[in-house]
């Protein structure tokens, strides 16, 4: 049996953190069970996603208006 | 496009070049994630979304999500039983100049593996600007 001699490269990051590995940028995330896994980033908000269509989001009158007698199944 | 509530119950569907890329871009390319939506995007863009396609999202979700004012459809896009369904659609509604439309903020798993944020945790962080368990 062999052994393997490894060197982990130490990173100083947090959970909410923004990194960029192999060109591709990941957010530091709780994987829920005590330690950090990395999540394809989100860079951009709803707002951000309107504002680039050149629109604004429904305001909650409107929204109830026109969906709100839609069924939701409560998963998300 | 997007008259409902004066006959036309359907809406028209813009999707961000941005939101595309890190939402289904993150997928590698044969992947069936990413295959279901690119399959469905010119179904999207050409036809929108007849609001009897869409379920709205939870206002409490179980996992802690909070999606109120969102809408959702699952993918594919077929009369399929939801467990035949694994991915999702997002949506915000807006208005613009045109009238309302859906604005995609979020695609994914909506049951992934364990350590994988599903759609719901995804659309969660771009509307709070945090993950729900943060």
């Amino acid at each position: 049996m062999t052994t393997m001699a490894v060197s982990a490269k130490r990173l100083d990051v947090q959970i909410g953190d923004l990194v960029e590995i192999g060109g591709r940028r990941y957010d530091v995330v709780s994987d829920k069970h005590g330690g950090v896994a990395l999540e394809p980033a989100i860079t951009s908000s709803v707002a951000d996603a309107h504002a680039e269509i050149g629109g604004r989001p429904m305001t909650a009158a409107e929204f109830d208006a026109a969906f709100g007698d839609l069924p939701c199944d409560g998963e998300g | 496009m997007a008259t409902y509530g004066r006959g036309a119950a359907r809406f028209a569907v813009r999707v961000s070049a941005a939101i595309w890329r890190e939402e289904v871009e993150r997928f590698a390319v044969r992947s069936p994630a990413r295959v279901a939506a690119e399959r469905e995007r010119r179904r999207l863009e050409d036809d929108g979304l007849s609001v009897e396609d869409l379920q709205r999202c939870a206002a409490d979700g179980a996992a802690g999500t909070r999606l109120g004012g969102l809408v959702k459809v699952y993918v594919p896009m077929t009369r399929a039983r939801a467990s035949q369904q694994p991915f999702g659609f997002v949506l915000s509604a807006g208005r613009d100049d045109r009238g309302l439309y859906l604005a995609l903020v979020a695609y994914g798993e909506r049951h992934p593996r364990p350590g994988t944020r599903s759609v719901y945790e995804r659309a969660h962080k771009r509307l709070h600007g945090r993950y729900p368990d943060q």
